[in-house]
């Protein structure tokens, strides 16, 4: 990377010789198993404390003090301390959430509580997996409080992707992974019906579709790619899902995010398989719904690209 | 490290200011170029539109529309096989209209197929359909090379496999035996690029786990569990010596630590709640087995060339 500090050092954006190079971190595969690998361990972590502790107020103090030794935990460099310091600290934010079930009941304002107190930790710490975690369950509650209009939550995570991977690159990436993630369940929830009224999730298509048509015009910096983009997001509307799909897709290539591509290619798949079992709209209506986006598609493609050598 | 990863740990680090990004990154030349992002999007609308209109066709036939005439059910089916068949014909496999067209005529060779079953009630079972749909995409998966096809072909399978009754053989473990043979077929005939044989990989290791965990808990087999092992020992072997894929590895390695666990849970009889203090010592389990796997994989990565 001299080369590149040389670049920069011409430029006069650096001064001072070559950083010494930072220790690499584990690859994309074996931080997903770990991550995997600590959420089990949470779940029995969960259970232990659930055991252990008599009453939803022991509970909740337990997981809040289980979250806390985590997150020292976390500052550890031996794997299996970290391990050690996620599993205890996932395990805490459930005891925590446990707690504040009992205290407050219902689900509405515990979850919206444990959405904000979730941005906390992941300040805290520097584990990736653990900010991934806290931003995707931070939405995913707000999304559980907001209940029948939980999709708009929808426009949120697909702002904060679009600001972590293009408005402020320097914000650590994780961040904008773990609002991509939920941004993928939160429209696959409004696929299950779970949580959202028909307007909520064309209000969630639409806010998405609004960030897809910001980041076309900001990554390609022409008004014919946002005024194309725009089409598209018009027309996806009623196919939930899509348009948050083509935003991770989009911002995946334009931003040098290959996993964040094949999320977006996954999501998109996955969407059309549940599409099939929405009730909401009758297949016929799905089918026009369906075939318009793609023709769409197909009619922009011919239109710009006509004169592409293949 | 890519160079744009390296510019936002020398931000994160403190060795560049966050206001210099933009023009480190366009000295970098990290973003894309115009004509990288009109590959990209002319490939992306050619896949999108063509995923996009040939699924709105198959729930077209899937409503049973009794308004429509059936000559005109047929009539649109097969103009519509017919006219992808003529661009696949006309620009050829080597180009990505032609390999789009090829993926429209498979998707509209199971709308037809639906069609004369939803028409003519042949008494078929779900099963079959999907069978014959796979086999007869198959040669043209064969003679144009296409990835995207041999997927499709996969998936169909597994779906007409998962459907079909099976008696007195366990269902998850015909998958299994199936995603394995696929794979090792793909991995002798094609093993470049990776992304196709990780997929049915994946596939695989998610079907051992879930036939693992079942024999576990539900009733042991010994062939099954025995395939199970050799499984285990094969991806390991293989993808560490001879065809390095650490990807395959952690994959494995998920599925032997959910599995070591599964066991401890029965054995431990937490599973049945008679002993729910258990569940402190398999959470340790699980760190200590996912950090050993962690530090392994991590050994192996070092080894391997870059």
């Amino acid at each position: 990377m001299n080369a590149l500090w040389q670049q920069l050092a011409d430029a006069q954006l650096v001064i001072g010789p070559v950083p010494p190079p930072a220790k690499p971190g584990p690859a994309w595969y074996v931080a997903a198993m770990l991550g995997i690998a600590a959420w089990i361990a949470a779940i029995f972590l969960t259970l232990a404390i659930v055991v252990f502790f008599d009453g939803m107020h022991a509970i909740g103090i337990a997981g809040t003090l289980a979250c806390a030794a985590g997150l020292v935990l976390l500052r550890h460099p031996n794997p299996f301390v970290t391990q050690l310091g996620l599993a205890a600290s996932i395990a805490g934010q459930a005891g925590m959430f446990l707690g504040l079930g009992g205290w407050l009941h219902g689900h509405h304002v515990p979850a919206a509580i444990m959405a904000a107190v979730l941005i906390g930790p992941s300040l805290l710490t520097a584990n990736a997996f653990y900010r991934i975690w806290c931003t995707g369950a931070s939405l995913l509650l707000l999304t559980v409080s907001l209940d029948e209009w939980g999709a708009l939550t929808v426009g949120i995570a697909a702002a904060l992707v679009t600001a972590v991977f293009i408005v402020w690159p320097q914000v650590p990436r994780a961040y904008g992974y773990g609002a991509a993630i939920a941004l993928i369940a939160i429209d696959a929830f409004s696929i299950f019906g779970l949580n959202t009224t028909l307007a909520a999730g064309y209000g969630g298509s639409i806010l998405a579709g609004a960030a897809l048509v910001y980041a076309a015009y900001t990554l390609l910096g022409t008004s014919r790619a946002a005024v194309y983009t725009a089409l598209i997001a018009c027309v996806a509307i009623p196919v939930n899902g899509l348009a948050a799909a083509l935003l991770i897709v989009f911002i995946g290539f334009g931003c040098g995010a290959p996993l964040l591509l094949g999320l977006g290619v996954a999501a998109c798949l996955g969407y059309l398989g549940h599409y099939y079992y929405d009730l909401s709209l009758t297949l016929l209506l799905k089918s026009a719904a369906l075939t318009g986006t793609g023709v769409l598609l197909l009619l922009i493609r011919w239109t710009a690209f006509r004169k592409e050598p293949s | 490290m890519s160079p744009r990863a390296q510019i936002l740990d020398w931000v994160e680090r403190g060795h560049l200011s966050a206001a210099h990004i933009p023009q480190a990154f366009e000295l970098a030349q990290v973003s894309p170029t115009a004509a990288q992002w009109r590959r990209f999007l002319s490939r992306l609308l050619l896949a999108a539109g063509t995923l996009l209109t040939g699924a709105g066709v198959i729930f077209f036939f899937a409503y049973n529309w009794s308004g429509l005439p059936r000559l005109a059910r047929f009539g649109i089916v097969e103009a519509l096989l017919l006219a992808a068949f003529a661009v696949t014909w006309f620009r050829g496999t080597a180009v990505p209209a032609g390999r789009a067209a090829l993926f429209m005529a498979a998707l509209m060779t199971g709308a037809l197929f639906a069609l004369i079953g939803q028409t003519y009630q042949l008494g078929a079972d779900p099963w079959q359909l999907f069978a014959l749909w796979a086999l007869l995409i198959l040669p043209w998966a064969f003679a144009a090379r296409q990835p995207d096809l041999w997927l499709l072909s996969f998936l169909l399978a597994q779906i007409a496999l998962g459907l079909r009754p099976w008696s007195g053989f366990n269902p998850t473990w015909i998958l299994c035996l199936f995603s394995v043979a696929t794979q090792t077929g793909w991995e002798f005939a094609a093993p470049l690029p990776r992304l196709g044989p990780r997929i049915v990989g994946t596939v695989a290791a998610v079907e051992m786990s879930i036939l693992i965990v079942s024999q576990i808990f539900d009733r042991f087999h010994l062939l099954p569990t025995t395939g199970y092992l050799l499984w285990l020992a094969a991806v390991v072997v293989v993808f560490t010596r001879f065809r390095p894929d650490l990807m395959m590895v952690a994959a494995a390695l998920l599925s032997a630590i959910i599995a070591i666990v599964s066991f401890c849970a029965r054995g431990l009889h937490l599973i049945n709640g008679e002993n729910l203090g258990g569940a402190f010592l398999l959470a340790f389990v699980v760190i200590a087995l996912s950090g050993a796997a962690a530090k392994w994989l991590q050994h192996l990565a070092k080894r391997e060339p870059a």
